[in-house]
């Protein structure tokens, strides 16, 4: 029994790991700008691409190439500017010029950009998963009860929690950090205090699309291969995330991921006597249980107390 | 009231001008023609069976000679109707092809529009050959208007279960991705598995496009069968055996056509694609290399006919070998008819005892094609090499 | 139950003045589209005069044009007219079309047929879209959204994975078409020109039928919904329930565009309900025009004729097919970022102009309130300490008091906006502490708000008129039925009565202005038609927070007068403010609140000469020492 605990443990962490990946992201947006950033996993896969692109440049693997750890550096830098740059294109291009006061324009609006971005990567690349190139992957695993760990997953763990921990820190620490905590609470009181929002709300999305950046590459040599539509997989994977952990808490963001996978691979992995859910049904948990979240906790599990009486915006 | 009724008048002519106009004109004796529709994915990510299904067709129409019915060549003409192999796109795909008054349709490629359409063909009485569709029960839907040339999910599943055996499996675990394909197999390998006295430990699904398969390498790893056996396609596959490996899955695993495809090597590596081995719907003979010359000058002359064709896929493989069958046939049948219409070639499809290059051709009264021809594969290295099926 | 006894109100149609905002799609379209329709199968083979001008494909086509319609229409009802986004409407589709197919298909070898498969399909989808409604009626909009898209989503998954019964990906195979009876030989449409003329004559009749639900209480009640939820519930409108009515419509009409899909694919399979459907939907109804019936066929129409056109163009198998997904989501955007409204903006409701007077015989019998121990708590904060007051009928109360002394808590807790923490709450003698705001209002308490909520994207009139529903014409269910019944007796006297409401102000809502929208009126006329507004539902006690604030002092005076003679009539009045020479003049008496709690209460020249009450507000009021100096 122990063995299989040990397995859905670590297989929950890595994957709740990946989650948090993303769900970063879709917290920083929704602090700035409180919108559901639904084209988010679509940018992580193109950061991704990206990645894999400039590993390939440098030749990694090959005879002259450059070593992996220093090639992965420059592949996430790249993935992270790339990133960076089109998360604030779209923050400029598009949020920023819809003038209904509807919050649900701009999530139809990321729908439509998320289609948009999906094709366009399809049309770049190919319809083809693309590759990661298997030298700069770790390789190996550690064994645990019966259980192997990759060294992969340990990787994309511990990334995962120092960049939960290096955000949290930032927003806590720094002026720039606190400016965002200002401008998610209220952006116009913000504003007649002088905050400059609308370079905070950039720096919202500049965080975020290198985060996508960052996290596409290791989501490549995790999975080993990018394909051009399955960012909205788990685009909807780490928003779920959100959610759950509250939109409006960095840490949420982190509890919601761990949250989210746990209650996917142990509802699909839990054995109750002979009664053993199918994998199939994973996502159906998964949806269910943002629904729970959702109408009993809307704020999220972290988020701040709602007031049952609404104030109007 | 008199220019009144001159405008009047100069309308009504002119009304019944364009109302005559517009009736069809007499029938002229002419040439009789063959207008064969081809339905089938001509758009899209799936784009390339669509070119394996024209190439073929081309292929075969080339080599094909004249055709003559009642002492006339007959002018063949082609028509193309794109329904994206999507259900919902097959009526209208068919639709289109009916009002081009085809007489004939190579088609569709995939199994989903295949469903949808044949309702509209039958209503039409135009006989639907389909090169490489596979659904178990699209007869029923064709209503005898359905001829399939490929071979139906059971056949794999039939021969997946006895492979399955003769690797020595005694617990055997069957995964797929939840879709049409795939499931359809999976059914069917664990009937004749069970027939066959092999316990079936497991049954999961996955889903297309997944990238994490780690509940399901946990199951296997509980289950701890000797064989795996995956329907569906490559980038799955691919998936799902190096992450069983990477966690240390030793069981081998076997997979349904569909499998072995080189897009495999995009998603894994080779060194971690170990113990693999896979069917495909090919006569034995094409890899056995005792397969007619006809099918040796297929090899050798299909992969340059395609690529001035401009296809995306140039290979010699079943699916454009089924497409060139599947004209062949047709040929075959107006032939024997002498006639291009659709009842009468129906008629004689039912009755054919073509020999064509993926074999003899003897149909069911429902359509279905008698026989299953698979081969076998093992993943060596990073090639596939046709073997014997074990335990034979 | 009268209010407060209203002037003559004579309505004269004038029929002069500005025009009205923004038009919809111009009728020339709508009739072009109707033709359009009606002449395509007449132009194909398959159809009764057997030309062939036109592809017999695009019948085809129609026939799931009008499946889409359907749902589109469906979608405006509940997110164009309530406000309720819904992501995964493809989850009742998906319900309709299955429950349809499991009753007439080979596979099933039932052949229940269509008469009675429809009726059960519908009621399936709405009894699950009351589950789903009453189980989120607490959640926020944009969360609501994103259930919904869960549970499209779930819905999806359950048909895939439930093969057994649904076939799973294989898909529900060998469906009957439309049969007119049950039994596997029953007469059947099997044509495309039939499930055609079938498809749109539905989509003819939901249309109709739905427009003039649009005309009805509950018509008026949804938009209410949409514009602002909690002035909604301060006129009288029961939110909740108003929104579960027209999620079940939503859910019917998409179970019923689930039955006709069906029955013209004859197989079904779960991929085609994914969230890239649902969108689809709705990118229709955004490009159309969001509130608009013409708007969401005429978006449907597009949609999906323009992928069709560039398939003729490109001969039937080509590349531009590919760029299909692309095509859409830029429309999508395109139309968010160019044309926010759609291309067809929402048809404003003519204003039913009627001669009638409203009768107002009784005198108003205005309510009494009693306080006793009243607290409320934001939090920890205490915005209102153990309060204790009573209210005769047909006084006129001023609360005074320094910013954050819990006036407007007061009036919250009063109307049933917040809710008291301790203590009892009394209307007549009856404890009404758990009593939701509209239920308040139903017994006569009406409201206005500090900030002003008026209802903005609905014209003047049409914001008063909720408020008359309330009493002369309650929305409800029946609406749904009643609407082929017209405007009825009911319905007039609302009307009648909102005309009246707004004639309390003389010369300030003339009959050019009733179709007009908020925004054009200046910020005095805006508080003026808050407080018609408030009027409509014959309010027996009257909250009006601030109704003066920012006007100059001749209208603030006028205004005054104008409460002080409807409490001459016997409604009760309390009112808020913070220009205490005005009020003094008018109230009968004046409360002070400092901190929650109660620091005078009594005639107005007494309690502007107390002490503590003027050292309380002094930092906030100038002028005060001239004012209790009168």
């Amino acid at each position: 029994m122990s063995e299989l605990l040990t397995e859905l443990l670590v297989n929950a962490l890595t994957l709740g790991s990946l989650y948090v990946l993303v769900a970063l992201g879709y917290v920083l947006v929704y602090s700035v700008l409180r919108i559901f950033h639904l084209v988010h996993g679509d940018v992580v896969v193109l950061g991704g691409m990206l990645g894999i692109g400039v590993l390939h440049l440098l030749g990694v693997g090959g005879p002259r190439g450059a070593p992996a750890w220093l090639a992965l550096g420059v592949a996430t830098l790249v993935a992270g500017v790339a990133g960076a740059v089109v998360s604030w294109g779209i923050e400029v291009g598009v949020y920023r010029r819809i003038r209904t006061r509807s919050r649900l324009t701009p999530l139809l609006a990321a729908l439509g950009l998320s289609l948009v971005l999906e094709n366009l990567l399809l049309l770049a690349t190919s319809k083809d998963p693309i590759p990661f190139p298997v030298a700069a992957i770790p390789q190996g695993y550690v064994e645990i009860a019966g259980v192997r760990f990759l060294h992969v997953s340990m990787v994309i763990v511990g990334a995962a929690i120092l960049l939960l921990g290096g955000v949290a820190a930032f927003i806590r620490g720094t002026r720039l950090g606190t400016a965002m905590l200002a401008v998610a609470q209220d952006a116009e009181a913000a504003l007649l205090i002088g905050v400059p929002v609308r370079r905070v709300t950039a720096a919202g999305f500049l965080m975020a699309g290198a985060l996508a950046g960052a996290a596409g590459v290791l989501f490549g040599m995790y999975i080993g291969s990018l394909t051009w539509f399955i960012g909205s997989g788990f685009g909807i994977r780490g928003f779920s995330a959100a959610l759950i952990g509250g939109l409006s808490s960095i840490v949420g963001a982190g509890l919601g991921g761990y949250v989210l996978a746990v209650g996917e691979i142990f509802g699909v992995g839990l054995r109750l006597g002979p009664f053993q859910l199918d994998p199939s049904w994973r996502d159906a948990i998964a949806f269910l249980l943002v629904v729970v979240v959702l109408i009993f906790r809307p704020e999220g599990l972290l988020g701040g107390r709602a007031y049952t009486w609404q104030v109007r915006n | 009231m008199r220019s009144h009724g001159r405008v009047s008048g100069v309308v009504l002519i002119g009304i019944l001008a364009v109302l005559v106009g517009m009736l069809p004109g007499p029938a002229w004796s002419q040439a009789p023609t063959l207008k064969i529709g081809l339905q089938g994915v001509f758009s899209g990510e799936l784009a390339a069976y669509g070119d394996r299904q024209k190439g073929g067709v081309l292929f075969a129409l080339s080599k094909a000679g004249e055709i003559k019915v009642g002492g006339q060549p007959v002018k063949i003409e082609l028509v193309y109707a794109d329904d994206q192999g999507s259900g919902e796109k097959g009526p209208i795909a068919a639709q289109q092809l009916v009002d081009a008054r085809v007489n004939v349709v190579i088609g569709p490629g995939f199994s989903g529009p295949t469903a949808s359409a044949m309702p509209i063909f039958r209503q039409a009485k135009i006989p639907a050959v389909s090169p490489f569709t596979s659904a178990n029960n699209l007869a029923i839907i064709g209503g005898g208007w359905y001829f399939r040339v490929s071979q139906r999910n059971d056949c794999q599943g039939e021969v997946l279960a006895e492979i399955a055996l003769g690797l020595g499996g005694k617990k055997v675990v069957i995964v797929d991705d939840n879709e049409a394909y795939g499931s359809d197999i999976s059914k069917s390998v664990a009937k004749n598995l069970q027939a066959a006295g092999v316990q079936v430990v497991g049954q999961y699904h996955g889903a297309l496009g997944m990238t994490d398969w780690s509940p399901i390498v946990q199951r296997i790893r509980q289950d701890s069968p000797e064989v795996v056996v995956y329907n569906g396609y490559h980038a799955e596959a691919g998936r799902l055996i190096q992450q069983a490996r990477d966690r240390g899955v030793t069981a081998k695993f076997l997979g349904s056509d569909g499998i072995l495809d080189p897009g495999i090597f995009k998603v894994a590596p080779a060194e971690k694609l170990t113990d693999v081995s896979a069917i495909r719907t090919i006569p034995p003979a094409f890899v056995e290399g005792t397969a007619s010359s006809e099918y040796k000058r297929f090899q050798a002359e299909y992969p340059p006919f395609a690529k001035a064709q401009k296809l995306s896929i140039t290979d010699a493989d079943q699916y454009s070998a089924g497409a060139y069958d599947a004209t062949n046939l047709l040929i075959d049948a107006v032939r024997r008819a002498q006639s291009t219409d659709g009842q009468a070639m129906a008629d004689a499809l039912r009755s054919t005892s073509y020999v064509g290059m993926t074999g003899p051709f003897q149909f069911e009264a429902n359509g279905e094609r008698k026989g299953c021809r698979i081969s076998y594969f093992r993943l060596v290295g990073s090639e596939f090499k046709a073997s014997a099926k074990p335990g034979q | 139950m009268a209010g407060p006894e209203l002037t003559a109100a004579t309505a004269v149609t004038d029929g002069s003045g500005p025009a009205v905002p923004p038009s919809p799609a111009p009728r020339l379209v709508v009739v072009f589209l109707i033709a359009l329709i009606i002449v395509l199968p007449c132009l194909t083979r398959g159809g009764p005069f057997g030309f062939a001008l036109v592809p017999d494909r695009w019948v085809t086509v129609g026939v799931l044009g009008a499946t889409y319609a359907i749902m589109a229409l469906g979608l405006v009802v509940v997110t164009g007219w309530s406000g309720q986004f819904i992501l995964g409407y493809s989850g009742f589709f998906a319900i309709g079309a299955y429950t349809y197919g499991l009753l007439n298909s080979l596979v099933s070898e039932r052949h229940w047929g269509a008469p009675l498969s429809i009726p059960i399909a519908i009621g399936l989808s709405v009894a699950v879209a009351l589950v789903l409604g009453l189980a989120t009626a607490r959640v926020r909009g944009d969360y609501f959204a994103l259930i919904t898209l869960a549970f499209g989503e779930m819905v999806r998954i359950s048909i895939t994975n439930l093969r057994d019964l649904t076939g799973g990906s294989a898909g529900l195979l060998a469906i009957d078409p439309l049969t007119l009876g049950s039994g596997g030989a029953a007469p059947a449409i099997t044509s495309a020109v039939g499930r055609y003329t079938t498809g749109w004559l539905a989509v003819g009749v939901l249309a109709a039928w739905l427009a003039l639900v649009r005309r009805t209480p509950l018509g008026r009640a949804w938009v209410a919904v949409r514009e602002d939820e909690e002035a909604a519930r301060a006129v009288g409108i029961d939110t909740a329930r108003a929104k579960l009515v027209a999620l079940a419509v939503a859910a019917a009409v998409a179970g019923l565009a689930g039955c006709l899909f069906a029955a013209s694919q004859l197989s079904l399979v779960p991929s085609t309900f994914s969230m890239l459907s649902s969108f689809i939907v709705v990118t229709s109804l955004v490009v159309g025009g969001m509130g608009s019936i013409r708007g969401a066929v005429l978006g449907t129409v597009l949609l999906l004729a323009i992928p069709e056109l560039i398939r003729d163009l490109a001969g039937g198998g080509a590349g531009l097919l590919d760029y299909q997904m692309l095509i859409y989501g830029l429309a999508m955007l395109a139309v968010i970022l160019l044309r926010p409204g759609g291309l067809a903006s929402e048809a404003p409701q003519g204003f039913r102009r009627t001669a009638e007077v409203v009768p107002d015989p009784e005198p108003t019998r205005g309510a009494t309130l009693r306080l006793r121990g009243l607290q409320a708590r934001y939090g920890g904060v205490v915005a209102v300490a153990g309060l204790d007051l009573e209210v005769p009928a047909g006084q006129l109360v001023g609360v005074i008091g320094p910013n954050g002394s819990g006036k407007t808590t007061l009036l919250n807790v009063v109307s049933g906006f917040h809710p008291p923490a301790a203590g009892t709450l009394e209307l007549d003698g009856v404890v009404v502490n758990r009593w939701p705001p509209e239920r308040r209002v139903r017994a006569g308490v009406a409201r206005t708000f500090q900030m002003n909520r008026l209802f903005p994207g609905i014209s003047n009139a049409e914001n008063v008129l909720p408020a008359c529903d309330t009493v002369d014409a309650p929305p409800g269910l029946r609406d749904l039925v009643g609407a082929w019944g017209g405007a009825g007796r009911r319905d007039v006297r609302a009307h009648a009565r909102a005309i009246a409401c707004l004639g309390e102000f003389p010369s300030r809502f003339p009959a050019w202005r009733w179709t007009q929208l908020p925004t054009s009126l200046s910020y005095a006329n805006r508080r003026r038609l808050e407080t018609a507004r408030a009027l409509g539902a014959r309010p027996r006690l009257l909250l009006l927070d601030e109704p003066t604030a920012g006007m100059n002092p001749v209208d603030r005076r006028e205004l005054l007068r104008t409460v002080r003679r409807w409490a001459d009539g016997g409604t009760t009045v309390i009112v808020v403010e913070h220009q205490l020479g005005a009020l003094a003049e008018v109230a009968d008496r004046l409360i002070a609140l400092d901190h929650g709690t109660v620091i005078a209460d009594g005639p107005p020249r007494e309690v502007l000469a107390s002490p503590q009450v003027v050292s309380a507000l002094m930092s906030m009021e100038p002028g005060l020492e001239r004012a209790s100096a009168r």
